[in-house]
């Protein structure tokens, strides 16, 4: 699942890089912020950032993994002030089965936790490769996920 | 492997297998910017025609952001003149200190004197053209902007009023442009990304603002010390 930086990007097009980029950057962003239009929206313009500075790019998939995160963490911190609102005003939805359970708690996750158990579990990324597309620390990652998996297993229960 | 990871793995493969976005690299080669981004600023301007020659806009949510224009940006031999201020619940503030102690005014030149005045005044390739953008600014007095909250260093005067101001008031950040303060018709509002907003111009204004959408922000006070050119 995980895509392999071209080993000549010099001759890569842009046009190549997007449509390579695409589905697999907006299907992550999904489970990041969990609205398709949001993602959609937020890969669109972190492609602008990478179209603006591609000819001083070395790496750009790197670079777009980077912008990608940080917009989703960007956009589900303006949204939490509303989240919240909402919250307390509408009561619980029910939840029966096992993917709402988990969509539920994955929500809830901070976005560090969350972004990390999508990077392991769905791009299948190792500890360093999280750390670099997070900005953080390798150390980090583990701990992350290991809090992440037991608050998603409490939530299962 | 235990159970949960492989109940995750299936999990989040199955709940995006038929996301199948549509392309929109025409829009991000040809344009740079949403279809939907452009009309809000065509309705952010007429908006603000409105109140031609007042200056004043009224600070929009997230989701009415404009892209960032093209920018040309000055040269080594440039001495631009912005006019800036901090409007934070509601109060002005302006920077202490003209920055030149600041490491990176030795190689940007950005700087001010206590006037509610940007001087852009490139040393270096650093701050010219596309690289000539508010981040600059931000750096040489150390203050921090993010979309929740504006920070000022503890060296400044108004640091601790301008964070008591901000545990008072709701809102998030948005930053105004004036690309041309001689037509205060004319502004932008960035929501995020402020440390990439363009310096394209002599006499352009700034406003950095915390306030909740829909409150009007105007020209900053210091638009009256703004040199008449560079």
């Amino acid at each position: 699942m995980r895509r392999v930086e071209p080993c000549a990007p010099v001759t890569q097009t842009f046009e190549t890089f997007y449509e390579r980029e695409l589905t697999v950057q907006v299907r992550r962003a999904v489970l990041l912020v969990g609205s398709r239009e949001a993602a959609e929206d937020l890969v669109h313009d972190a492609m602008i950032e990478v179209h603006r500075r591609w000819a001083s790019l070395d790496h750009p998939a790197a670079f777009l993994d980077t912008v990608v995160v940080n917009r989703c963490r960007d956009h589900l911190r303006r949204r939490l002030v509303r989240v919240r609102a909402v919250a307390r005003l509408r009561p619980p939805d029910p939840v029966d089965a096992v993917g709402d359970v988990l969509d539920d708690a994955l929500a809830r996750l901070p976005f560090n936790q969350r972004a990390a158990v999508v990077l392991r579990f769905y791009e299948q990324m190792t500890g360093p490769e999280i750390a670099q597309v997070l900005g953080c620390a390798e150390g980090s990652v583990g701990p992350w996920i290991d809090r992440a998996l037991r608050t998603l297993r409490e939530a299962l229960r | 492997m235990t159970d949960l990871d492989a109940v995750l793995r299936d999990h989040l493969r199955r709940r995006v297998a038929d996301v199948h976005p549509a392309s929109r690299l025409d829009d991000v080669v040809g344009h740079g910017a949403r279809p939907d981004r452009r009309r809000r600023s065509v309705a952010l301007v007429a908006a603000s025609l409105v109140v031609a020659g007042l200056g004043v806009v009224a600070v929009s949510g997230p989701d009415d952001a404009v892209a960032p224009r093209a920018t040309v940006g000055p040269t080594m031999n440039d001495h631009w003149h912005l006019a800036y201020g901090l409007l934070l619940c509601g109060t002005w503030y302006e920077l202490h200190g003209d920055g030149e102690a600041s490491p990176s005014y030795g190689t940007t030149g950005v700087h001010s004197h206590d006037d509610g005045i940007i001087h852009w005044h490139p040393f270096t390739s650093e701050s010219t053209g596309r690289r000539a953008r508010l981040g600059l600014f931000f750096d040489t007095y150390g203050v921090d902007v993010t979309t929740e909250r504006v920070m000022l260093p503890a060296d400044q005067p108004a640091a601790r009023d301008v964070d008591r101001a901000q545990q008072r008031c709701d809102g998030p950040v948005s930053v105004v442009v004036w690309p041309d303060v001689d037509d205060p018709s004319h502004a932008e509002v960035h929501t995020d990304d402020f440390r990439d907003i363009p310096i394209t111009s002599d006499r352009m204004a700034i406003a950095i603002v915390r306030a909740p959408p829909g409150t009007p922000v105007p020209l900053p006070p210091s638009v009256d010390r703004l040199p008449r050119s560079g």
